[in-house]
C-alpha cells in the first residue's frame, strides 16, 4: 500500500505571541510539525507496521521544513518530498492545493492520503478536502480513528456528541485530528540516520514550482483567492480574579462562580 | 570555533526530553519513595535506544557519541537522577568497559544486548577496604581449567540486584597489584558461585539501587576476560574516565531544573507586596547560578567532543565530574534557600533534588580524588610526580 502523508512545519502556536501592532511575533518561536499532522502520520506508521505500507511525507514550505520531514523519516517514513520555492511564499489552502496536488501526480497517485484534520497556522481544515477534489478521491474528515480492511478504510468521525463510523473505497483523503493517537516517539538511531540522504536524492526529492511545471498564477501569494487584511487578537474581558483560600474553599468558590454563570 | 549542535543531535534531544516529560516526571516522586526505577520505564527507554546511546549502530547502539550521550543524562538529570543513575551506570560504565576494552566477539554476545537494554549492566569494582584507594581490592580470581574462580565480595555497586551482566575487578596477581596485578572479567548473573547481598538504604538517588555482590567460587569461562589479562585496572580508570563526563551532564541537567524552578518560583511568590524576584539577593542567587550552569555547559559539551574527536581528556573529565557536582550542589542548595520553607518540603522536586545532588561529589571517584587528578596532570609537567 502506498500511503502519502502531508506534513505541515509550523510555529509552535503555544510560544507565539501578538506584538502590540497586531501582528505575530515569530522570532525565536521554535518550528514544529503541526500537531495534526503527527497523527496522521502516527495512524501511517500503524498502517506500515501491521499491513505493510511504504509511507511518503511531503511538504510545501520553506526550506526549513526539511527539519520536520526529517523528523517524519526517523519516526518511521520511508521518503519525503519536499515542495520548495520562494513562489511558493504565502499561498493560501487553494495555492497550497495546486502545489501538493500536482506533486502527487507527479510522485504517482497513492492508495491513501493523510492529512491534519487543520494546521495550527492557518486554521482552515481547508487542505485536505480541496485536495480530494483536486484529485477526485473521496474524503473522509475529522477522523479519530482508522482501520483498513479489505481496500476500504473504515473511520470513526468525531461530531459535536457522537462518532459516526464511516466506511470508504480506496484511494481516499483521511483528515485526522488531534484525539487520534499519541505520536510515537523515534528511535535514537532512525534520528541519527535522518540525515543521509542529503537533499536531491532518492529518500528526499526536493522540487521547485519548475519541477512540477506548475503555472506560476496559479502558486504562491499570486495564485491565493484570500488574502488576510488583518490580525487582531481578541481583548481580555477583564482582569483576572484571583482564588485564595485553602485549595478545598477555591475549588469551592471556583464551582460557585461557575453555577452563577450557568456553565455547570 | 561553532558551539551549535548538530540536527540529529538536536532532535536527539527533542525526543528524550519528550520521553523524560512523558514517562519519567510523572514517577519521578513514587521511583523516590518507592526505592525503585520500574522496569517499564526501562523496557520504554530501551525501545527509544536510550540504554545504547553511546553505542555504534553495529553494536546496537544509537551512535550518538559522547555528545549525544550527555544529552540523554543531561535531559534525564533535570527530571529524575534516579533514572539517569541506572541508565548512567548500565550505559557509562557498565556497558561502557566492555565497549571500550571488549574483543569484537564480546561485543556482539554482551555489549549488542546490553545496547538495546536487552539486559542491564553494572560495573563492580569498590571493596569494603577499597574505595578510592581502589588499587586496594582483594577479590580474587585464580585460573582453574578453562575457568577463573572468583572470590571476594564488591560493596555499593549500581544495578548490582538488577543487572545480568557485570564488569568485575579482581586481582590475578597480588604482587603486581594495580601495575598488571588486576585483570577485568565480564560475569553473568546466573554464573554458579554469584549472588546479591544486601541494598543499602540512601539518602538521595533511592530508586537507583545499591547492592553488595558476592563471589563465592564463582566460576568463570576464561573468554570473559574482559581486555588484556592483567591490564584491568587500566580498563576500570579508561572507563571512570569517560563515565566522569556524562555525570557532569546529568549534573547539569539538575543544576539547570534548579534554576528554572526558582526562577518561576521566585516570579509568583509575593512577599512584602512584591515577587521576590524583585529582591536583590534572590537576584543575585539566579545570576550566579546561571553563570555557573552556564561555565559548566560549555565544559562539558566541550569535554564530550573532545571524547568523540579522539582527543585526550582525562584532566578535563576530571574537571568535569568535580566542578560540574559542585555546581548541582550549589545550586540546588539556592533553589531550597530560594524556596524557604516550600523548598524544604518532601514531596516537592526541590527537596528530593538537594538529596540526589549530593552523591555525584563523592562516587566515580570522590571530587578530591579529582582534584588530585588533576593536580598531578599539572604538575607532571613540571617534573613534579604526586602521589595520592
Ligand atoms: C493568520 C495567518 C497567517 C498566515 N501566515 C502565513 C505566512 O506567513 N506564510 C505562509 O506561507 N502562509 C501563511 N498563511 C497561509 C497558510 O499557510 C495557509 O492557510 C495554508 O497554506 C493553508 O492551509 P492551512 O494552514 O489553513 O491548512 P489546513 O487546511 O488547516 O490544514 C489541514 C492539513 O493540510 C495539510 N497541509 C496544509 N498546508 C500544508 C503544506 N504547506 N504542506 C503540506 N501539507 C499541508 C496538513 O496536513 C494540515 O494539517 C497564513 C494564514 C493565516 C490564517
Ligand atoms: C550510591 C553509591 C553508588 C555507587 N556505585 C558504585 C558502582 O556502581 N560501582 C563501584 O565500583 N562503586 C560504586 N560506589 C562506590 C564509590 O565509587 C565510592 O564510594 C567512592 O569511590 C569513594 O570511596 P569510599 O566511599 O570508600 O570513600 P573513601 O575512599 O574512604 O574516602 C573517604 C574520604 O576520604 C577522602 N580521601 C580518600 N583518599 C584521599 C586522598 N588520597 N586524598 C584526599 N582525600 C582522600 C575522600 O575524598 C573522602 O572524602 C558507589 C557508592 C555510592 C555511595
Amino acid at each position: 500500500m502506498e500511503i502519502i502523508v502531508l506534513i505541515k512545519q509550523i510555529h509552535d502556536p503555544t510560544r507565539l505571541r501578538v506584538s502590540s501592532q497586531g501582528r505575530l511575533v515569530t522570532a525565536g518561536v521554535p518550528l514544529i510539525i503541526n500537531p495534526d499532522d503527527l497523527r496522521a502520520l502516527e495512524e501511517a506508521l500503524k498502517l506500515k507496521d501491521s499491513l505493510g505500507a511504504r509511507v511518503t511525507v511531503l511538504s510545501l514550505g520553506p526550506p526549513e521544513a526539511e527539519e520536520a520531514l526529517r523528523e517524519a523519516l526517523a519516526m518511521g517514513a520511508d521518503r519525503a518530498y519536499l515542495l520548495s520555492d520562494p513562489a511558493f511564499a504565502d499561498p493560501d489552502a487553494l495555492a497550497t492545493t495546486y502545489a501538493l496536488g500536482s506533486a502527487i501526480h507527479k510522485i504517482g497517485l497513492p492508495d491513501l492520503i493523510l492529512a491534519g484534520q487543520l494546521s495550527g497556522h492557518g486554521i482552515s481544515a481547508q487542505v485536505g478536502p480541496r485536495l480530494a477534489e483536486y484529485l477526485g478521491y473521496p474524503q473522509v474528515t475529522n477522523v479519530s480513528a482508522l482501520e483498513i480492511d479489505n481496500g476500504s478504510v473504515l473511520a470513526k468521525r468525531v461530531l459535536e456528541e457522537s462518532y459516526l463510523e464511516v466506511e470508504v473505497a480506496l484511494p481516499a483523503v483521511v483528515t485526522v485530528n488531534s484525539a487520534a493517537n499519541l505520536p510515537r516517539l523515534p528511535h535514537g538511531a532512525r534520528i541519527m540516520n535522518a540525515y543521509q540522504d542529503p537533499p536531491g536524492s532518492e529518500r528526499f526529492v526536493v522540487w521547485t514550482a519548475r519541477d512540477l511545471d506548475l503555472e506560476p498564477q496559479k502558486v504562491g501569494a499570486a495564485g491565493s483567492a484570500t488574502q488576510i487584511r488583518a490580525t487582531t487578537v481578541p481583548e481580555p474581558k477583564g482582569p483576572p480574579e484571583m482564588l485564595t483560600g485553602s485549595p478545598h474553599e477555591q475549588a469551592r468558590a471556583l464551582v460557585g462562580r461557575l453555577r452563577a454563570k450557568n456553565l455547570v | 570555533m561553532d558551539f551549535t549542535f548538530s540536527k540529529e543531535h538536536e532532535l536527539l534531544r527533542k525526543m528524550i526530553r519528550e520521553f523524560a516529560e512523558r514517562e519519567v516526571r510523572p514517577l519521578a516522586t513514587e521511583i523516590d519513595e518507592t526505592e525503585r526505577v520500574p522496569m517499564e520505564t526501562v523496557r520504554k527507554a530501551a525501545q527509544l535506544g536510550l540504554m545504547g546511546v553511546p553505542f555504534p549502530q553495529e553494536y546496537g547502539g544509537v551512535g550518538a557519541g559522547e555528545i549525544g550521550y550527555c544529552i540523554l543524562m543531561e535531559e534525564l538529570g533535570k527530571v529524575c537522577t534516579s533514572t539517569a543513575t541506572v541508565i548512567g551506570a548500565h550505559t557509562g560504565i557498565g556497558a561502557m568497559a566492555i565497549y571500550l576494552d571488549g574483543t569484537p566477539e564480546q561485543k556482539v554476545k554482551y555489549l549488542t544486548p546490553l545496547a538495546k537494554g536487552e539486559k542491564i549492566a553494572a560495573f563492580a569494582l569498590t571493596e569494603p577496604q577499597a574505595g578510592s584507594d581502589a588499587a586496594a581490592i582483594r577479590t580474587m580470581a585464580v585460573r582453574d581449567g578453562d575457568h577463573y574462580v572468583l572470590n571476594g565480595n564488591k560493596i555499593w555497586i549500581t544495578n548490582g540486584d538488577i543487572a545480568d551482566v557485570i564488569s568485575v575487578f579482581a586481582v590475578t596477581d597480588k604482587a603486581l597489584g594495580a601495575r598488571g596485578g588486576v585483570t577485568a572479567f565480564i560475569v553473568e548473573k546466573d554464573f554458579p558461585g554469584f549472588s546479591v547481598g544486601s541494598i543499602e538504604e540512601k539518602m538521595g538517588i533511592r530508586g537507583s539501587s545499591t547492592a553488595e555482590l558476592i563471589f563465592n567460587d564463582c566460576r568463570v569461562p576464561k573468554e570473559n576476560v574482559l581486555g588484556t589479562f592483567g591490564a584491568g585496572f587500566v580498563t576500570a580508570m579508561k572507563t571512570l574516565d569517560i563515565g566522569r563526563v556524562s555525570l557532569a551532564a546529568a549534573c547539569l541537567g539538575g543544576a539547570q531544573a534548579a534554576l528554572e524552578m526558582s526562577v518561576r518560583f521566585a516570579s509568583q511568590r509575593r512577599q512584602f507586596g512584591v515577587p521576590i524576584a524583585q529582591k536583590q539577593a534572590i537576584q543575585w542567587m539566579v545570576a550566579e547560578m546561571s553563570a555557573e550552569i552556564e561555565a559548566l555547559r560549555s565544559l562539558v559539551y566541550r569535554t564530550a567532543w573532545m571524547v568523540d574527536t579522539g582527543r585526550p581528556f582525562s584532566r578535563e573529565a576530571a574537571i568535569c565530574k568535580f566542578y560540574g557536582s559542585e555546581v548541582a550542589s550549589r545550586c540546588i542548595d539556592r533553589a531550597v534557600q530560594i524556596h524557604g520553607g516550600m523548598g524544604y518540603m518532601r514531596g516537592f522536586s526541590i527537596e528530593r533534588g538537594y538529596r540526589d545532588a549530593r552523591i555525584a561529589e563523592i562516587f566515580e571517584g570522590t571530587n578530591e580524588v579529582q582534584r588530585i587528578v588533576v593536580a598531578s596532570d599539572i604538575f607532571r609537567q613540571v617534573g613534579v610526580r604526586i602521589s595520592p
